[in-house]
């Protein structure tokens, strides 16, 4: 069973973040809040636990004026990892080429949100299609249409 | 030997559902592959934001027409996680039971799928039959064969008096019996052996790099079941054996959904048994309080997980969907480089693609 | 004038059609009994016709008009031509001494034209059902032609009027050379490309395989041929290892032949319900290191046997 405390520890060491907490949230998740650019190293930590199964997900969602990268994890239990950007020129760093089971999940957010993921290969978009030229469908600031 | 641009899809004889590979074929090798979806991408998680969390457990419930009644479960639990209520134990327990029967004949499909792909029509034939039993039992509790309505937000609105009880329970001895049937094809015929057996394997490395869930992942070792490790609805209190293989084959996915057939059958038969008495439905108010919830069930090919945030009012603010599906598609192109062209309809139909549900 | 009227009517083109039509029936009905289905009802593969008869014949640019037209035809007509020398009941159309090789050799130009048919459609389901079509003849006239052989080893006479006859008093070649059946029987349902060996046109692989771009009237021989192959095989096979109508004369002639040739049927019907697919490779070998081995062996045992 892993704690919450270990879980702190490890991305202390491994990613020198000092201060990130594992809080009960989101139902059944323990989340923790990590600033931008740290997501890849955190992920690589977390698979080094022998309780790592899988990531479950990437979630992009515009929240006011940023943008949130929700990676939701699985280790036994349900961990999510929050990283929040600026909505203008949003970028971040792809998991792709250590964990290439991320790549379809950055690619969506990448066409839906319009976030640029660096170091995520080329390649035609998940869902929309290539002639799409619209503005991203998600990335409307209007709450509710 | 010159190389020949096969396209499969988006339509085919070969695919349920618009799916888009282009094969490039050398004599009879798969020298190369490409996998596009999105062909039935209608937009559901932009869509969900425009209509009240009410409407929307319609809308969800079409996500796909096999594993209907899972996205609307799922959908369910997050709100009602996020407001807080609790279901009542008759619901819960018949959740369970809808669920149990879905997996039941989205197995059985799939089993019939995989013997048309290798020519083997009566196999077909037979497991759709067996299917019909399961959705005449769901058409006479909800009135509906592939999309139930069954779920409301705080509880469920189909019940189960005597008679429904006495039908279901027939229907289980009936599919127990006819379940050995597939198990006899799985061990002893061997056509069906020759066809599947070291065919499609994934690599241990292949399922964790790419997150692939269900029982595919559990065909190739991976013990991962939602239902025994974040126990929802009536799960809690029933007992039942995660089916975990070894080969990774397609053989092997195909045992291991046949042997899930048999523990779904005792899930259905348990919650039966101890159907508790009560309400079917709390009241739930249709304004969300703020938050944000994750929520994960066990669909018939694996994880299925929700993200659904509130800002306070009666619409969702996002709903993310990422159904288990998805990473076993991003298997599908690695997979296929240097298969046998012959075994391709196998490799595919061996992995119960619901296209419908990865495109949203 | 007797023999125009029975190359045109009986035994010869209207009957050979209108039985391969009953007998594609006969074999839908029989599978579907099989898997729990109702089936077809009788006019189901006339209907089928009609249908395809009545549609737009549309070739592709890629198509060879040419070949596209006169394959389908010259399929249908070597395959009735082939059928006038196999007894029906007690006599045949035509019969001549070594008239077993034509009718072999007459069957085989259909196989051929089935891939070349693919090849001259121009689509890729077309080139690739066609290739595959030409390994699986390759695979499967050389076991049939050798089964067919060792009864006319056994009897010494390449007439199948003649081996029918030489089969008198229930002294069938099934019961001398049952290997021989067997690896004609297995021949036949490789020409035929039935399961386990309906490769070429395997639906969930290569579409119609083949005949993936042809419609219309094009279609509608092909499928004939298809039917009619289905007959003409199993009038042979019944001739030259049955005994054909064993010498009974009038109506009874007629009964016991046709009980002959449903129960093959049967048995084809019975090995398409119960089989799967075999993959193309696992075909060859299974013709080439089974088939025709078994079937080298029994021409020498029939050879040896018959003392010649």
């Amino acid at each position: 069973m892993i704690k919450r405390k270990a879980l702190q520890e490890l991305l202390a060491t491994a990613c020198g973040l000092e201060r990130v907490a594992f809080e009960p949230g989101m139902g059944q998740e323990w989340v923790a809040e990590l600033p931008a650019e740290a997501a890849p190293c955190a992920i690589e930590a977390l698979r080094t636990l022998p309780a790592w199964r899988h990531l479950s997900t990437i979630t992009g969602q515009v929240v006011g004026d940023a943008i949130q990268l929700l990676y939701h994890c699985w280790l036994g239990r349900g961990v999510t990892l929050r990283v929040t950007l600026p909505r203008e020129g949003a970028q971040a760093p792809s998991l792709a080429a250590r964990l290439p089971g991320a790549a379809w999940y950055e690619r969506e957010i990448q066409e839906l949100l319009g976030v640029a993921f660096r170091g995520l290969p080329e390649g035609p978009p998940l869902l929309l299609s290539e002639t799409w030229d619209a503005p991203p469908p998600l990335a409307d600031p209007k709450e509710h249409p | 030997m010159t190389t020949v641009r096969l396209p499969i899809g988006p339509q085919h004889p070969l695919l349920k559902e618009p799916l888009s590979l282009q094969i490039d074929v050398a004599g009879e090798q798969i020298s190369e592959a490409t996998v596009r979806i999105g062909y039935v991408h209608r937009g559901i998680e932009e869509l969900t934001r425009c209509r009240s969390y009410v409407q929307n457990v319609h809308l969800i419930e079409r996500i796909c027409g096999i594993c209907s009644h899972i996205h609307s479960t799922t959908y369910c639990q997050a709100v009602e996680a996020l407001l807080g209520i609790e279901i009542p134990p008759r619901a819960a327990a018949l959740r369970v039971l809808l669920c149990e029967l879905e997996r039941i004949h989205s197995h059985l499909l799939w089993i019939g799928v995989l013997g048309e792909a290798i020519g083997f029509t009566t196999i077909f034939m037979y497991a759709w039959r067996d299917r019909e039993l399961v959705l005449d039992i769901m058409e006479r509790l909800s009135g509906g064969r592939v999309s139930h309505a069954a779920n409301i937000i705080g509880g469920v609105r189909v019940d189960l008096g005597a008679e429904e009880i006495a039908l279901i329970e027939q229907t289980l001895d009936t599919l127990e019996t006819r379940l050995s049937l597939y198990r006899d094809l799985m061990v002893h015929d061997r056509p069906f052996r020759l066809r599947t057996q070291g065919i499609g394997r994934l690599s241990l490395e292949t399922v964790q790099a790419l997150g692939i869930v269900g029982p595919t992942a559990r065909a190739t070792g991976v013990d991962v079941d939602m239902r025994r490790d974040a126990p929802y609805a009536g799960y809690g209190g029933l007992s039942f054996r995660v089916i975990v293989g070894s080969e990774g084959d397609v053989w092997s996915r195909a045992d291991v959904r046949q042997q899930e057939i048999a523990q779904s059958l005792s899930l259905c038969r348990q919650a039966i048994r101890a159907l508790p008495e009560g309400d079917l439905a709390v009241r739930a108010p249709a304004r969300v309080p703020e938050g944000e919830v994750v929520t994960r069930t066990e669909a018939p090919r694996g994880e299925l997980i929700y993200y659904v945030r509130s800002d306070g009012s009666d619409r969702p603010a996002r709903l993310k969907i990422r159904t288990p599906t998805l990473p076993a598609l991003m298997s599908l192109a690695g997979l296929l480089r240097g298969v046998q062209a012959a075994d391709l309809p196998v490799v595919i139909a061996g992995f119960d693609l619901c296209i419908a549900c990865a495109d949203r | 004038m007797l023999v125009l009227w029975q190359m045109l009517v009986f035994p010869g083109a209207l009957f050979l059609i209108s039985g391969s039509l009953l007998i594609a029936w006969l074999d839908r009905k029989i599978i579907a009994k099989l898997q729990g289905r109702v089936g077809p009802p009788w006019y189901q593969p006339l209907a089928d016709m009609l249908k395809l008869l009545s549609k737009e014949d549309i070739m592709t640019v890629d198509t060879d008009a040419l070949m596209a037209t006169l394959l389908p035809l010259l399929a249908v007509a070597s395959t009735l031509a082939a059928g006038m020398y196999i007894p029906v009941g007690n006599r045949a159309v035509m019969s001549f001494e070594g008239d077993l090789i034509i009718v072999v050799f007459l069957l085989a130009i259909p196989t051929l034209g089935y891939f070349l048919a693919g090849w001259a459609s121009g689509g890729v389901y077309g080139v690739l059902g066609g290739n595959r079509s030409l390994l699986q003849y390759f695979s499967y006239e050389v076991p049939l032609l050798i089964g067919l052989s060792a009864p006319a080893l056994y009897s010494g006479s390449w007439q199948i009027l003649a081996l029918m006859d030489a089969q008198r008093a229930y002294r069938w070649h099934l019961f001398s050379l049952p290997v021989g059946f067997f690896v004609a029987l297995i021949g036949l349902i490789g020409k035929l490309k039935r399961v386990p060996f309906d490769i070429p046109h395997a639906k969930t692989e290569i579409g119609a395989g083949p005949l993936t771009d042809y419609s219309g009237r094009k279609l509608a021989l092909w499928k004939l041929t298809i039917m009619l192959q289905t007959l003409v095989g199993l009038n042979l096979l019944v001739a030259v290892y049955m005994g054909g109508a064993d010498r009974m004369w009038g109506a009874w002639g007629y009964l016991i032949y046709g009980i002959k040739i449903m129960t093959l049927l049967a048995g084809l019907a019975a090995v398409q319900a119960l089989y799967a697919r075999l993959r193309i490779d696992q075909m060859a070998q299974l013709g080439w290191r089974a088939l025709v081995p078994l079937g080298l062996a029994q021409m020498l045992i029939a050879l040896w046997i018959s003392g010649g």
